[in-house]
């Protein structure tokens, strides 16, 4: 155990100018924005829970939210098939192939999510190159539709989210006893026994981190979301922006936010849960 | 608590694995990019034995480990474990059991689980898995633990289920790399005899790698000295210790006391040296010398003693300091060259017989104590003539 560096008293103060701005610019507004999802008419004068009945009594609303949330299931499911054999190959590397490993994959995050988004405008659209490349291929005969529609999104997404997935995962497998993989053969296991039994739940903690963070953020990727999907997919963020801008309905674009904000923590939560118990395993 | 010298369980027919499988090392050659790690290294391991392995960091005595395991392939040579070439087998295909110095037990199962990998991997019937890690367990004095998780054991511990683990897998021959090195004093003797034991019960054929030469003597019936990349001696503990090969294999096992000398005459095995502090002595050369050439002598401090007259196979000194350690006295004494000698001797009840300043003599008694190198190896003359 390393000895705690000591430090006076006051150290807590160091947090002070964090806290005072997630305060202000954070809590402050989430407040504000609960409080506001409270009244009953968009003017915000009568308060009342009529803005949570009606959103939950609305079978609309609920297939938004189960669209959105399944949105994120399949891009996390989609994310962890790109991901896992990238992190296997990771921990099989040197340390000079794993460099070369980690800068791949920290290149796309230095790119702006806005840049990337209409780039694969570009990429997905009828005269785009995935479909001119279907083509010449002889693949398909007629340009397939992937902008607006939900497969184009997830693809988008998958290239989008993959470094928040691989991120954790790649760090957890960087951690991993190489002794412990080995004293797995020299018992008699197989790769793929190896792998199963020991690589996979060895990894579960960075596995879950990955998850929690790609799930939230392609539930709530309001930019992807409604470049890629348009305006023919409905998902959690445009529902709320169409509400809260071009119908002016604050209080009911506020009670939506907070169902997605609940909902997505519900889901963190119970990652997180499952990532903790398998964490001990790591650092044992 | 010292459980380790409680009666234990006898053997059951299941654990008397090992039927002595020699392992068989030729010619093998290994690099690491430009740095060769291993240099033709051939090799008996006899079946049954423990050999250990030793020499300092970088030696190669890893890399040798991790071939005979599967883990790396080396460049050039073969290797054979009872006799059959294992070059193409991969390593959970070869039988060999290894125990990491870190255990590497898998850290999110349950020590029965642990020890039920190897079988389990093996497709060993459930039941007989159940009883493998039953008696495994038992082996090691842990089966009390089977539900626990390796973070909830201590230091000997782990390593008696990483035993347990490597054990319940039936290899046909036992790696151990480093096991020791993470234990404290008293722990690590108790696992060394009972690492001992089991080996011997199980007739199983053990390499011990090791950098500890105390522990390789203690433990090896052979021990294999090892130096960048080179066997420098192979022999029995007391051999290795008494009739160094090499001079690294004289320094670094035990310690000695180096004497610049030059030939004096040569009758037969026995060699005459004249010593540069003065006194002539009868020495054994591991290479044939030729007469007046330069040689370092070679003596292990507990061949020495402190006497009080000149005579023959002494040499004028003034003892420097005297250390009680125990059952010894180490004296260090400044010879007539101005070098410095260690000198061990039973510590007596009398007090001491010479106090620091005074001048003395040190006899050399090279019965079996003393080997000679050709000098040269020790190129700066103010350097230590201690290793």
């Amino acid at each position: 155990m390393a000895a705690r560096v000591t430090m006076p008293e006051g150290r807590f103060m160091l947090a002070f100018p964090m806290l005072l701005f997630f305060g202000a610019f954070f809590v402050a507004p989430l407040l504000l924005l609960v409080a506001v999802s409270f009244f009953d008419d968009p003017d915000i004068t009568v308060p009342g829970l009529s803005q949570y009945t009606g959103f939950l009594s609305d079978a609309f609303n609920w297939r938004v939210l189960g669209q959105t949330l399944l949105l994120g299931v399949k891009v996390v499911a989609c994310t962890t098939l790109l991901a896992y054999p990238i992190a296997l190959l990771f921990l099989a590397a040197g340390p000079r192939l794993r460099r070369v490993l980690l800068m791949l994959i920290l290149v796309p995050l230095l790119t702006s999510v806005v840049v990337r988004t209409f780039a694969w405008i570009v990429l997905l659209s009828r005269e785009g190159v995935v479909n001119s490349l279907l083509l010449s291929l002889g693949i398909v005969g007629a340009p397939v539709q992937l902008l607006h529609t939900e497969l184009g999104l997830i693809i988008a997404l998958m290239q989008i989210e993959l470094p928040l997935m691989l991120l954790p995962l790649v760090s957890v497998m960087a951690r991993l006893d190489p002794n412990v993989v080995a004293a797995s053969q020299a018992l008699g296991a197989g790769s793929w026994r190896t792998l199963v039994r020991v690589i996979l739940p060895l990894s579960l903690p960075g596995y879950a981190a990955g998850v929690l963070l790609v799930f939230a953020s392609s539930t709530a990727a309001f930019v992807s979301q409604s470049v890629i999907g348009g305006g023919r997919l409905i998902y959690m963020p445009l529902f709320v922006y169409q509400q809260a801008t071009t119908l002016y309905n604050w209080p009911f674009a506020a009670a939506i936010s907070v169902i997605l904000v609940l909902a997505i923590s519900l889901v963190a939560f119970g990652i997180n849960h499952l990532g903790r118990s398998a964490r001990g395993n790591i650092h044992g | 608590m010292n459980v380790l010298h409680a009666p234990r369980p006898a053997l059951e027919g299941a654990a008397l694995s090992g039927t002595g499988h020699a392992v068989t090392l030729t010619g093998i050659t290994h690099r690491y990019g430009g740095f060769v790690a291993v240099r033709d290294v051939s090799l008996e391991v006899a079946g049954g034995s423990l050999v250990a392995f030793l020499g300092p960091s970088g030696c190669g005595k890893s890399t040798l480990l991790r071939a005979i395991a599967g883990f790396i392939r080396p460049q050039a040579g073969s290797i054979a474990i009872g006799g059959e070439v294992v070059d193409d087998v991969r390593p959970n295909r070869r039988g060999v059991g290894i125990v990491f110095q870190n255990y590497a037990l898998f850290p999110h199962l349950s020590v029965a689980e642990n020890v039920a990998y190897g079988p389990q991997a093996q497709g060993v019937p459930r039941a007989q898995v159940r009883a493998l890690v039953e008696e495994n367990l038992r082996l090691v004095q842990m089966a009390d633990y089977a539900k626990r998780l390796p973070r909830e054991l201590s230091g000997g511990q782990q390593q008696r289920v990483a035993l347990a683990r490597v054990l319940a897998a039936r290899p046909r021959i036992l790696l151990l790399d480093e096991p020791f090195g993470a234990l404290d004093k008293n722990l690590r003797f108790d696992m060394q005899i009972e690492i001992k034991r089991l080996q011997r019960e199980l007739n199983l054929t053990t390499i011990l790698v090791t950098h500890d030469q105390e522990e390789a003597m203690s433990m090896a019936e052979r021990i294999v000295v090892l130096n960048q990349g080179r066997i420098e001696q192979v022999g029995a503990p007391s051999d290795v210790y008494d009739r160094p090969a090499t001079l690294f294999a004289g320094t670094f096992i035990g310690s000695t006391n180096l004497l610049p000398a030059r030939i004096a005459a040569i009758s037969g095995a026995t060699t005459r040296v004249r010593l540069a502090a003065g006194g002539e002595v009868d020495a054994v050369a591991p290479a044939p010398l030729g007469i007046g050439g330069r040689v370092l002598l070679s003596v292990r401090p507990e061949r020495m003693r402190l006497v009080d007259g000149p005579g023959r196979g002494r040499v004028a000194a003034r003892l420097d300091v005297s250390m009680p350690l125990g059952a010894t006295v180490v004296h260090e004494v400044i010879l007539a060259d101005g070098l410095r000698a260690k000198v061990s001797e039973p510590r007596t009840h009398d007090g001491p017989a010479h106090r620091p300043g005074d001048p003395v003599h040190v006899e050399l008694r090279l019965e079996s104590g003393a080997a000679i190198f050709p000098d040269g190896l020790v190129e700066d003359p103010e350097q230590e003539n201690q290793a």
